[in-house]
Formats: C-alpha cells, structure tokens, sequence
C-alpha cells in the first residue's frame, strides 16, 4: 500500500493546505506532491511516477482539461480527478470523453475516500 | 474532521491567501478603470475572486461565499465582454471588498461570519446583472424580426436522409434572426426594383429603343437582390457543432476510449440547406472515426501512441467552397483489405482488383454494401454506411476524398459548396449541349486555329497535351469526361483526331492544385445560374454538380471541376 504518489494542482494554497491535510490525517502512507499550476505540475511529475492527480479546473495558465491531457500523455495509468465548483456542460462532456473523474468543489476527507474505494486503495 | 491544531493552519492559510487575492482585486479593479480593455488584468481579477469563493467555501463561511459568487459573476459577463467596466460596476466591486475583509476580521475574532448581511451588496449586483441581461437581450433583438427563409421544396433541395435527421437538426437553423437594418436594406432593393419597373412599362409604350438600358438595370438589381438574400442564408458551421462534443462523450464512454474532439474554424459560414443536410453525414464520420478509428487506451499506449485518442475537425472557405477535414489518429485503414472484402463480396472482380492503387482500394469503401465494421455496434450502426455519405454529399454538389496511413490515422477531406443557390458560370457548348463550368474554376481560356492547333499540341506520358506559354498541361477532351470513358490509350490516334480541327477551344481549369486544359466543341460566354442539385436519377454522375435552367427554358449541367480531374490519374 506505500509508495503511492499523488499530486494537487491548485492556484490556491488554502484549496492545497486542505488536501495536504487531509492526506497527513487519513492517508498517511502516501506521498503528495503539490503545485500551483500547470508548468509547475508537469514540471514535478518529469522524474517521479504520480497515482492520482487532483486537478483544479480554473487556474492561471493553462486550465485543468489541457493539464490533464498533457497528463496522461506522460502517465497513461494515472488517475486523473477535476476539481470544480461549476463547469459549463460542454467542459463537463469533453473532460467525461477523456475519460477524467470530477469532485465536487469544496474538497474534503469523505470526496477523497470515496475516489480511493474506486480506484482501489 | 481535523484537529485545533490543524484547523488553525487552515484557518491561518484562509486569511493570508484571502488578504493577498483581496489587495490584488483592489489593485486589478482601480487599473481597470483608466484601462478597461486589460483582458488579461481583467481575466487575473476574475480568477482572484474565484479564488476567495473557493476559499470561502471550503472553510464553510456560506455567506461570503455567496457575495463573492455574486460578485465572480459579474466579473465573469465582464471578462466575456458583455459589458465593461463602469464606475457603477466598480464601486459595487469596491464596496464587496471591503465588506468582505470586514467580516474575514470578524471571522478572525470570534471564529464565525456572525450576523452579517450582504444583501444590500447582493441586490446591488443583481441589478446591475439584470441591467447587463437587458442590454444583451435589446443587442440581440434590437427590434429583431424572425425572418423564415425555408422554401417551400426543402424536401427537395435538403437531402436529409431521413425523417429523423429533419428533426434533428438544429431549430435554430429553421429561421434567420434578421436585424431591421438588413430588413432596411432588403427593403431599398425592393424599392428600386419597383422604381425600373416603372419605367419599363413606361418606356414600354413611350420609348421602345431605350428598353435595352432599363432591362439591364433591372437585372442587375435582381442580381444584388439576390447576393443580399443568400448572404442571410449563411451560417456559422458551429451551429451544429454543439452536439457533436456530446456525440463523442457518449461514445467514449460506451466504447471505453478515450477522445479528446478538437474543432476549428466554427465561424465559417454555411448555406443553412447544406448545413441541415451535412450535419447528420459529419456526425457519422465522427462515429466512425471513433468506433473504427481510435484504439482503446491500452493498446494505444502498447502502440506507443498517446492514450488519448484525437479526433480533429477543420472547417475553411476558400472561392465559395467549403473545405471540411475530419482527422483521427486512430489505426488507419488498410486498403488491402478493403479490397479483399469487396472482392469477397463480389462488388469488384478481381481483375479490377489488379489494377487499382491505394487511392481506389480507399474509394472501395463508399461503395453500397460496403460495411467496414467487424461488428455492428449500436452507435454507429445504424444502418448508414459510407456509400450514405457520398450520396448525401453527391446531393449537394460534395465530394469526398479519403487518405489512410495504417496505424497513423485517416482524413476524410469533404468539399461542399458554401451555397448552392447562385454561381457564376462559363457556358460551353459539347456535343450540341450546353454546360456550364464554375467561374472559380476558370483560369483563362485560348484557341487555336488552322495549323496553330498542331503546333500547340503535344503528345506526352500517354496523353494529349496543351501548350500555354512555357508550360505543357494535360488535355482532357469533355466528350470523353461526359461519356465517362477514361482518357484514350491510344495517343497516336488522339493525337490525329484533335489536329484536323479547324479550332479547338480550350478552358483552363484549376482545382485541388491541379491545373489542366478541357477541350470543348465551343464556348459561348458568361452566366450567373441558380443551381438546383441533381435529379436522383442522375446523382452517381459525379461529373455533373447540378443543373440549371437556361433562358430559354433548356436545361444545362454544372460540371463538377474536382471530379474530372481523376481523368488525368
């Protein structure tokens, strides 16, 4: 169970305090990475191999959707989750055809718990 | 959920971020004011509120939460440039922000919003959205009219394959919202119209010999008439892009792919005929990009291509023509097997077979009873194929061409015309009928005469060619074009038979890069022609684009430029 690896990408360091949190109290035994935007993401996630991606949809710089693809072109098998508060419906449909999860903005313990029955952890 | 310890770092985070985005608003929004134009500063202030929302929200505090939701969207119409800033809008924003920082004071203190009330603030934003929806409201329909340019024969002139592509087609494509200063300008037509008529049945009585004059001035009047009224009838193609993202969704999930749909140039403008007839065949492409095409994630990436598959449409206009590319970088197809299965299926013998070339084993898959599906998956069988689109698009004077890299992709490159309504044509007259070739085709036309055909005629890689200047091009005798037999094998005898002409005429043409001359028995001049779409009966002619009726009450055939070109290959 150790040695996984996650990654936060949000503009907010409140939004990536919380995740960190949540991710020392509940699960302890993962690594997390974190990042303000897109650059400094794919910029972290050159060397390392990351499990789960949660992703902020509207960030300076590229935005969540585009962040994603460039993603999974790096790291095919990675989970990859948007965080919004409202999306339009057409992001909503295109980022569904890439095959990306969704949590609901605000993130807290139980939305994270309930991705990580899912992808089997 | 967390310890104090722990609640209290966020809580700390919360002020520190808050007080930043807060000061940058601020910032942002007095900048603003002597620079509306700023996107960018404007786009920053924007995600800077959306950040404080957030923020609020994630930490519980419901009713900051709800004043800078308020406040976000109208940033938001303002970012979209539904309206810009005023001092109305920033003296609203300004006093959010110090409302806000009041109550985060407050929420420092005591640890809760307390009894605070934003709905003066929030009413003030309300308005002033009401005010902007008012605005846009009155913009769209400044007086609008709903102007219903649907014929009367769209049966006839709308290929739709069926009952239910009519119905789903967009509503919006139904009617033209048409503003009343083009109202106005239809009307001043009209006007003048009225104003020659007048003096024709004047000069009718009065003044026979000056009719000629009049008359012509009355055409030409018909003529802007009706440039104008085409004009409304074109619209933008992402008119019935919308639901094809949602097209893709659901095949994506059905199917377990991945698919990313890229679509550009949404604002070329259509005829509102083809686009209810096109909309249906290009979804289909898409289906079958997606079904046929993109591999699932995991082989894809087994492949070493990106998981994602990609499937990219491009709409462009160039000389009244509309060029469509749907592109996906799936795994091809192979044209081998295409013609094994053709074979097999007895559509082609295999004699034909021999001589085909990558280009042909490709075109094999437009055939009727061609199915290149291994199975018939619900999404993209129903019972359309390709032969389907090829016929839609023979309807509206299309054509397609198919190019494949097994592994790599495939790009079906649809030319449609952008109206079928009016083109202006060059008359020529072949075997005692008359045809008629688009103006945009048209590079310029020579004859020769007496001994000048011999001198200008060359015999080359098996086939007559022209001489224009420097350059010899390939000559392609419009008798054999329409007969559809293909050029002659025997050059000696081609040759022979174009020199004993007295004269020969020939019309340079140029299309999809391609430049050659077409021999005609005669060429008679000029004419706009309102084109109608083939009669079903002569639809496989690909040769022929449509017919027009002549002034005379004779009907004459539009040559389709593109297709004559496969006489040179």
């Amino acid at each position: 169970m150790s040695n996984q690896t996650a990654i936060i990408i949000d503009d907010s360091s409140l939004a990536r305090m919380m995740v960190r949190k949540i991710f020392a109290t509940s699960m302890a035994d993962w690594t997390l990475l974190e990042a303000a935007n897109g650059d400094e993401a794919l910029a972290l996630m050159a060397d390392k191999s990351v499990d789960l991606a949660l992703v902020d949809f509207n960030m300076p710089g590229m935005n969540g959707i585009d962040l994603a693809e460039r993603m999974m072109e790096t790291a095919p098998s990675m989970s990859i989750h948007l965080v919004t508060a409202n999306i339009q419906e057409r992001m909503r449909i295109r980022a569904e055809s890439m095959g990306l999860g969704f949590i609901k903005k605000p993130i807290n313990a139980a939305k994270v718990a309930e991705i990580m029955k899912h992808i089997g952890h | 959920m967390f310890d104090q310890a722990t609640q209290q770092a966020l809580l700390e985070e919360f002020f520190a971020e808050n007080r930043e985005a807060l000061n940058r608003i601020e910032r942002g929004l007095l900048q603003l004011e002597t620079v509306p134009s700023d996107s960018a500063l404007l786009n920053a202030v924007f995600r800077d509120m959306h950040t404080v929302k957030g923020n609020c929200r994630l930490m519980g505090f419901e009713k900051v939460e709800e004043l800078t939701h308020a406040s976000e969207t109208l940033l938001e119409h303002m970012r979209d440039g539904d309206c810009t800033i005023n001092q109305e809008i920033n003296s609203a924003l300004l006093g959010v922000l110090d409302a806000v920082r009041k109550t985060l004071e407050e929420i420092k203190r005591t640890g809760a919003e307390g009894d605070v009330d934003f709905s003066d603030h929030i009413s003030k934003i309300e308005r002033l959205l009401m005010d902007i929806d008012d605005q846009m409201a009155s913009d769209a329909g400044k007086g609008g009219f709903e102007f219903d340019l649907s014929e009367s024969d769209t049966t006839e002139t709308a290929p739709s394959t069926s009952e239910e592509s009519r119905e789903s087609a967009a509503p919006q494509l139904e009617s033209v919202r048409l503003s009343i200063a083009r109202l106005d300008i239809l009307m001043n037509r009209i006007g003048e119209l009225g104003a020659t008529f007048n003096q024709l049945k004047y000069l009718i009585q009065r003044e026979p010999d000056q009719l000629e004059q009049v008359l012509e001035e009355h055409g030409d009047l018909i003529h802007v008439l009706q440039d104008e009224v085409l004009k409304y009838r074109l619209q933008p193609i992402g008119m019935i892009w919308e639901s094809y993202h949602r097209l893709v969704r659901d095949l994506a999930v059905e199917t377990g792919k991945k698919v990313l749909l890229d679509l550009r140039g949404e604002e070329t403008e259509v005829d509102r005929n083809i686009l209810v007839s096109i909309k249906e065949l290009l979804g289909h492409l898409i289906r079958n990009a997606i079904d046929h095409g993109i591999e699932k994630p995991e082989d894809r990436t087994d492949l070493g291509k990106k998981p994602i598959g990609r499937v990219e449409m491009t709409a462009a206009q160039r000389h009244g023509q509309i060029y469509l590319d749907i592109r996906d970088d799936g795994r091809g197809i192979d044209g081998n097997k295409i013609r094994d299965k053709a074979i097999e299926k007895g559509l082609i013998t295999s004699e034909q077979a021999m001589t085909m070339n990558e280009q042909d084993m490709l075109n094999l898959i437009m055939l009727p009873g061609m199915t290149t599906a291994q199975q018939v998956s619900r999404i993209s069988g129903r019972g359309t194929g390709m032969d389907v689109v090829k016929a839609a698009l023979d309807k509206v004077g299309g054509t397609i061409s198919i190019t494949s890299d097994v592994g790599v992709g495939s790009q079906f490159r649809l030319r449609i015309p952008q109206t079928m309504a009016i083109v202006p044509g060059l008359l020529v007259k072949n075997a005692g009928g008359v045809f008629a070739i688009p103006q945009t085709n048209i590079m310029e036309l020579i004859s020769f005469y007496g001994s000048d055909v011999k001198k200008n005629i060359e015999g080359k890689m098996q086939m007559p060619m022209v001489r224009l200047r420097e350059q010899l091009l390939p000559l392609i005798p419009l008798q054999r074009v329409l007969a559809r037999i293909g050029p002659s094998r025997d050059i000696k005898r081609e040759l022979g038979r174009i020199e004993q002409k007295r004269a020969l005429d020939v019309v340079i043409l140029h299309s999809e890069e391609r430049t050659f001359g077409l021999e005609v028995d005669g060429i008679l001049g000029p004419a706009s022609m309102v084109i109608k779409p083939m009669n079903r009966i002569f639809s496989q002619i690909s040769v022929l684009a449509g017919s027009a009726v002549m002034p005379d009450g004779s009907v004459s055939f539009l040559l389709n430029v593109p297709e004559i070109i496969n006489f040179i290959d």
